[in-house]
Parts: structure tokens; sequence; C-alpha cells
């Protein structure tokens, strides 16, 4: 195989495994594997946004690249291919052409569940967190009716995550406090449910993973992009307090 | 309690859907997330927060290990959902909700909690890896 292809499939494996929500460590774990089985040197430096790979031949030429990821949210049945491929080739089950093209095809591949069972099992998961945390089986019942909508709807905007982010605070906290209004009920209960779907909590505790690895820019990063998405939410749900303290 | 431990059972089923985990895994990684919960609980009656978070996610690091040894799994979506219940996602959205508000002392106490959550979870964690290494030597690898 030809150095460059190589490092076209070490960019794949490596966008392909950030991009799914795998951390930094293992997409820097993959390309160095790929590098050791091919007999290169290889330096790779991954943060949630850009990945940079550096190799060098034997004759020490070296080889480098950086790619651009765009982060979506975290998907398992997809990082689980990643890990077949890469245990395919290790073995030498797939010849690395074989695996750059299984790798496109993946990467196009169709996402496992559709949206409507995923928003029904984050409206289950509200349910159960609203339990968790005290509601009652009514409130629990609220909250997982006001995130089966929400979710579905919030899902499909082609926007930023921070916008999705203040509409799912603001929604939830109109719609909870609305009904909480209405029948007499502790509306916290209902949106600490609601909010669980959208809160980053895996990503605070990814960063904080990242950071005790010594991963400290895309610990630090990540870190700050949940912050942000928890001030979107919160910006949201506040905007909404004041819109229905003042209605009710 | 039992309602609770339950509930956290469905909350690990919600997420593992939400985050694509191929449908058999999910029983067992609910499991795990059920049985992190139940160390939760009961560690809390005498523990405190940070503490009793390490020992769950310690049971969860070492359970998650297990089963994906024997049942030739990947680690990554058994652990990230048998960390659900732990996870202090409502705690920090409060923290955030208070600083909003200017409740300073409302949102240290619920950044204080979110912190030792994440470390605590994270603590587990690491220390998981160590005593499974020890584990596995000790009876596998005889």
């Amino acid at each position: 195989m030809r150095t460059e292809d190589i490092l076209f499939m070490m960019i794949l494996f490596g966008r392909g495994i950030a991009s799914s929500g795998g951390s930094a460590t293992d997409v820097e774990r993959y390309i160095e594997e790929i590098g050791r089985k091919n007999g290169f040197k290889t330096e790779v430096a991954s943060t949630p946004t850009v990945i940079h790979i550096s190799i060098v031949e034997a004759d020490g030429r070296s080889w480098s690249r950086i790619e651009r990821i765009k982060v979506e949210r975290p998907n398992f049945y997809k990082i689980m291919g990643y890990r077949r491929l890469m245990k395919d080739y290790m073995h030498d089950e797939n010849s690395g052409e074989d695996t750059i093209e299984l790798l496109k095809e993946l990467e196009k591949g169709r996402e496992h569940y559709s949206v409507f069972l995923r928003s029904l099992f984050a409206a289950l998961a509200a349910f159960a967190f609203s339990i968790v945390f005290g509601g009652s089986l009514v409130e629990a019942s609220l909250s997982m009716s006001i995130t089966l909508p929400v979710f579905f709807s919030l899902v499909q905007l082609p926007s930023n995550r921070m916008l999705i982010d203040f509409l799912a605070g603001f929604t939830i906290t109109i719609l909870a406090v609305s009904a909480g209004h209405l029948f007499d009920l502790n509306s916290s209960n209902i949106i600490v449910g609601s909010i669980m779907p959208f809160v980053p909590g895996i990503l605070i505790t990814n960063s904080v993973l990242e950071l005790a690895n010594r991963n400290l820019v895309s610990g630090s990063s990540k870190l700050t992009e949940a912050l942000l998405i928890l001030a979107s939410l919160v910006f949201g749900a506040s905007s909404a307090y004041f819109v229905v303290g003042g209605a009710l | 309690m039992i309602v609770r431990i339950l509930a956290s059972f469905l909350a690990g089923t919600g997420f593992a859907v939400v985050f694509s985990v191929p449908a058999r895994i999910i029983p067992w990684a609910s499991s795990i997330a059920a049985l992190s919960w139940f160390v939760y609980e009961l560690s809390s009656l005498s523990l405190g927060l940070a503490l009793s978070v390490f020992l769950s996610s310690l049971v969860v690091g070492i359970s998650a290990r297990v089963t994906a040894k024997i049942k030739n799994w990947p680690l990554q979506p058994l652990i990230v959902v048998g960390i659900v219940p732990l996870v202090p996602g409502a705690s920090a959205f409060y923290a955030m909700q208070n600083f909003m508000f200017e409740n300073l002392f409302g949102a240290f106490e619920f950044s204080y909690m979110t912190f030792f959550s994440a470390s605590g979870i994270v603590i587990g964690l690491v220390a998981s890896t160590s005593i499974y290494t020890l584990l596995e030597r000790a009876i596998w690898n005889k």
C-alpha cells in the first residue's frame, strides 16, 4: 500500500471515531497501531475538532495531514463498526484497500435507530430520571410527554447545538411550568427529568476522564463545550421562567 | 429504593438507544446502570457523596470489564450507559441555574456536587482498571 493511502486510512479511522463520540485517546491509539503495523513512526494529536497526523518513513521522509472534525452525537453502533474493521485489518483478515472501502461505507451508513425511536427512548429516560430525582408518577409521565415531541422536533433541526439547547431549555420550561400550574404539581420535578436527555453529563465526565489521561487540549475543550451547552439550556430555561412568570 | 433502581435501569435503556448502542448490549448495559444506582444508594447511607459515587463507578468499571471479557464486547458502551445514573447532569444544570439567578451559595453547592461526582466517577473508573488487571491475573491467567 502507498504511504498516502495508509495516511488516508488513518484519517478515515480517526475522523469516524471522533465524529461518533469516541475519545481522543482511542483515536490516537488506533492511528498509532496502524502506523506500527506498517513500520512507520507515527505522531498524532487529536482534539475534538482537529486531528493532526505525522508519519515518518524508514528513509526519513515524512508525511503530514490535518483533518477538521465535525462532531456529531455519540453513536456506539458506528464505534463498534470501526473497532471490528480495525481488528480485521490488524489480523490481516481485510487488506488495506478493502478496509478503506469498508470505512467509506461505514462513514456513509444510515442511523441505527430511527429518530422517532430515539425520541421515544429519550422520553423514557426523562420519565426514569424524574422518578430517580423524587418525582411522582404523574410528574414523571408529564416529563415523558414533554420530552417526546421536544426531542423529536429539535434533533431534526439543522442548526447549531447551542441554539438547539437554548430552545430545549425554553420549550421544556414553558411546558413544565404550565403543566405544573394547571395540575398543581412541582414543576421542578418535571423539568429535571425532561432536561436530562439534553444535559451534556457524559461530555462532562469524558472531559474529566481525558484530563486525567493528560489529554489536556481535548479535555479542556470538551469541558468548555459542555459548559456552553449547559449555559444555553439554562439561558433557555431562565428566559422561559420570565415569560411564564409574567403570564401565570 | 427498588423503584429508583428500576428507574435507573430504564434511564440506562433510554440513553443506550439515544447513543445507538446495539440492541444485544442494551439489557446488560442497563443492568450495570441499575447496579451502579443500587451501590450508590447503599453506600450513601453511611458515606459522603464523592465516596459513594467513587464506589459505584468502581463497581461499574469492574462489572463492565467482566461483561466485556465474557461476551467479547467493547467496553465503552457498557461503561457509558452504566454511569448514566451517576452522571451529575442535574446538579450541573442547577449550578448553572443558580449562577444565573445570582444565588451564589446555591451555585457553589451544586458546583461542588458536580465537580465531586464527576471526579468520583473518573477516579472510580481509573481505579477499576488497576483492580480488574489484578483480578484478571489472579483468576483467568492462573
